[in-house]
């Protein structure tokens, strides 16, 4: 399922945290959110992914999202969450450290990524929520797992 | 006789007469003899004739018994007879028998009849007590009458009659043999009293001519040498000293006058010699004694006059006339012993101020020794007061260090009980720290509850926003339950942290409940110290108590003996000042005597005072109870010794 765009007018996310940073994806994109449970890990798997989950029978990788955000790898515990994310067509679990809000925001207040971040943080980071002194980043989920979409496609 | 006493003479005179006296109550007592003899037959037959007489009757009973049972024609009748003949027979017999004893001269006689009457019964008789047994009727009884009159009764006449001769006989021959009797007593009495008389006259006779020559003779003859020797006739011979009678001893005694008297004359004219003689002497003596009587009465003035000024206590007199030389040894004997008299007296004058001067003294010293040892006494009674009330004092000690010691026991009792309590109370601490512990883990539950339904909160909305405006108000719903989970999930946090904080606290409270356990144990430890402590202090007061008693009893004999010093002291007093009087009275009399004045007149003048002794010394009770009190306050004891030694 591709990006839902609906200018002008108010679209709801969901923000979580990763480290000390808030961040936040379009409610759309999410499948269903749940508590950690623990991983098997997956021989010869890219770093950032923990390893796969039993998903009511089918097999869910996880991605640590903050190993991939740059971030120290997560110790995973009970307060951990995983978002259970659908990215073209692939069922990918995030790992994040706390769900924190659905949101439901204009499209007006989302701001664009500013020029100075490279590429590859614009890849990542879709835009930027500044709320109550903080500032929320809107990722992109395509960029996420490349190598998937490749491997998958 | 010359040789023998008076008194055997008398002795010989007598026993003459004792043989005749002799003679004559031989002849009576044989006279007696017989007429007894004679006396003692007759009485004998008398006591025959008796048993004759009744043996007699008894014949006469047997021949009416024998007629008895003729006549008798019942059996019982004929018993009867039958034994009373047999009585008869025996009483006969037995009265014979006793005849034959009572009268041995006729037992001859009496043994004949005994056999005639034996006869008459049993063999005359026989017959006719056959018939008479047999004879049961009358015709019997008249056919056996006949043999019994011709044969048997006819018997019994001559021997009765015999036996009455016989009876008759005796009585005559006892009645003759009485009065020849009579006729020999009446001869024997009057052979007896002539023959008495005779004799009598002889002895009385022989007796007088005996007595006569052999004392009255020999007493008459001296009687008369004695009247010669007092009329003054010393010629006259003594006769009869060669008698060893007491006639002879009389006769020696009256020579022993007789030669005294001739000794006594001799000296008679040998003292009216000398009587003569004394006489001459005493007249010659007598002028002499006139001559010296002049002489003596010179001296004795001179004397009387010396010593009449020694009376008046003049000692420097002295005799200067000579005396006669036998007197002049006298007159410097007086003037020797004038002067040593006065020197005397001039030594005693001299060594009474002497002694006056030392008994005021002594007299002071008693008085002040007195006062001292009063105030001795009067001190000790303080000691003694003192004493008691410190050891009254030292007893509430030892009470009030007993209670102490109850007192910390009590207080270890709680401290102990104290710990206990504290244990109890850490315990407890342990049990809130483990409900924290359970309450953290309810609490971890309901947090975990909280992030499930906010996740299960959070997947609704995701639905809901997937459903589009479908899910609107699903959302709302779902943002109303993530609330809730959020607000649980805080107030779980709170709770957690409020629980944290009740965990980190109760921590606290046990390590402070630890603290104050171990410092109570300390107390208790503390509290075993001064347990022990308290009871050394009881011990050590106890200890002062029974030294304090002896203290007191060692007081108290001071007490005694201060109290025996005292009435010495008194005593001493007394004595002292009466020495004084009596030293004043010598030095007056002294004083009396004039003497030659010298220069040794030495009277010492009485020591002054010594100022410090009439000082009262301070109570050395108050000093010691001083003393003991900071003894048991723990002070030193040098200052006591100063004080003691004033004392």
């Amino acid at each position: 399922m591709g990006q839902p765009a609906h200018h002008g007018s108010a679209r709801e996310l969901i923000s979580f945290r990763v480290g000390a940073q808030d961040f936040c994806v379009d409610i759309m994109a999410v499948r269903e959110i749940r508590g950690w449970t623990p991983a098997t890990a997956l021989p010869g798997a890219p770093e950032f992914v923990c390893g796969v989950i039993n998903l009511r029978g089918a097999v869910l990788p996880i991605v640590d999202l903050a190993f991939r955000l740059g971030f120290d790898t997560a110790d995973p515990t009970a307060k951990h969450v995983i978002i259970v994310t659908e990215i073209g067509g692939q069922v990918i679990g995030l790992l994040v450290d706390a769900v924190s809000d659905i949101l439901s925001v204009n499209e007006e207040a989302i701001q664009p990524t500013p020029d100075v971040a490279s590429d590859a943080a614009r890849s990542f980071v879709r835009g930027l929520l500044p709320s109550e002194g903080r500032m929320i980043s809107l990722l992109g989920l395509d960029h996420i797992v490349p190598e998937f979409n490749l491997e998958a496609a | 006789m010359k040789n023998v006493p008076i008194i055997g003479k008398f002795l010989a005179v007598l026993a003459l007469f004792g043989v005749f006296v002799l003679g004559v109550a031989f002849y009576a007592t044989s006279q007696l003899k017989k007429i007894d003899a004679a006396y003692s037959n007759i009485i004998d037959a008398d006591a025959a004739t008796p048993f004759l007489a009744r043996s007699n009757r008894a014949l006469e009973a047997a021949r009416g018994s024998i007629g008895d049972l003729m006549i008798s024609t019942s059996e019982d009748g004929n018993r009867q007879a039958e034994a009373s003949i047999a009585d008869s027979r025996k009483r006969v017999l037995d009265f014979m028998d006793q005849a034959a004893k009572a009268s041995p001269a006729d037992a001859a006689d009496i043994q004949g009849l005994r056999a005639q009457s034996l006869a008459v019964i049993d063999n005359d008789c026989a017959e006719s007590i056959r018939l008479g047994k047999a004879a049961t009727t009358p015709a019997d009884m008249f056919k056996s009458l006949p043999t019994f009159q011709q044969q048997c009764a006819t018997k019994f006449a001559p021997v009765s009659v015999a036996v009455a001769a016989k009876v008759d006989s005796m009585t005559k021959a006892a009645s003759k043999a009485s009065d020849d009797l009579t006729a020999v007593t009446n001869r024997t009495v009057l052979l007896t009293f002539g023959v008495i008389l005779g004799g009598l006259a002889l002895v009385i006779g022989f007796g007088f001519f005996a007595i006569r020559t052999w004392v009255v003779a020999p007493l008459k003859g001296l009687n008369g040498t004695m009247e010669n020797l007092a009329k003054g006739d010393l010629n006259a011979a003594v006769t009869g000293q060669d008698r060893r009678d007491e006639v002879g001893s009389m006769a020696k005694t009256v020579q022993v006058f007789k030669d005294a008297a001739i000794e006594k004359q001799r000296l008679e004219a040998e003292a009216a010699d000398q009587r003569c003689r004394t006489e001459e002497e005493r007249a010659r003596n007598e002028a002499e004694r006139e001559a010296a009587a002049k002489q003596q009465a010179m001296v004795v003035e001179s004397l009387a006059t010396g010593l009449s000024r020694l009376s008046d206590g003049d000692l420097m007199f002295r005799l200067t006339t000579a005396f006669a030389t036998e007197y002049e040894k006298l007159r410097s004997d007086f003037n020797d012993a004038m002067e040593k008299l006065e020197d005397t007296m001039k030594v005693v004058s001299a060594n009474t101020d002497g002694i006056r001067s030392g008994a005021e003294e002594i007299s002071q010293a008693s008085d002040d020794l007195s006062r001292r040892t009063e105030q001795q006494a009067a001190s000790l009674e303080e000691t003694a007061a003192a004493l008691d009330e410190i050891t009254a004092t030292v007893r509430k000690t030892a009470s009030g260090a007993k209670d102490a010691s109850e007192v910390v026991t009590l207080a270890k009792a709680e401290a102990e009980h104290s710990g206990a309590v504290v244990a109890e109370a850490v315990q407890a601490m342990g049990e809130i720290e483990q409900s924290s512990g359970q309450i953290s883990q309810i609490i971890g539950v309901i947090d975990e509850i909280a992030f499930q339904t906010n996740l299960l909160a959070l997947n609704a909305g995701v639905e809901a926003a997937r459903a589009g405006d479908a899910g609107k108000g699903f959302a709302v719903v779902a943002s109303e339950v993530r609330a809730l989970a959020q607000r649980s999930a805080e107030a779980a946090k709170e709770i957690k942290t409020l629980i944290s904080a009740s965990s980190h606290q109760v921590g606290q409270g046990v390590a402070l409940v630890g603290d104050t356990g171990r410092a109570l144990q300390s107390i208790v430890t503390q509290v075993a110290k001064i347990d022990t402590l308290v009871l050394e202090i009881a011990a050590s007061a106890q200890e002062q108590a029974t030294g304090l008693q002896q203290v007191n009893t060692a007081v108290n004999q001071m007490d005694q003996v201060v109290q025996q010093n005292a009435a010495m002291v008194e005593e001493q007093t007394a004595a002292t000042h009466s020495l004084k009087s009596e030293t004043g009275e010598l030095a007056a009399l002294i004083g009396r005597f004039k003497v030659a004045a010298t220069k040794g007149r030495v009277r010492s003048a009485p020591r002054p005072a010594d100022a410090r002794r009439d000082v009262a010394s301070p109570s050395p009770a108050r000093a010691m109870a001083r003393k003991v009190a900071a003894s048991i306050g723990g002070a030193a004891v040098a200052v006591a010794e100063d004080e003691w030694s004033e004392f």
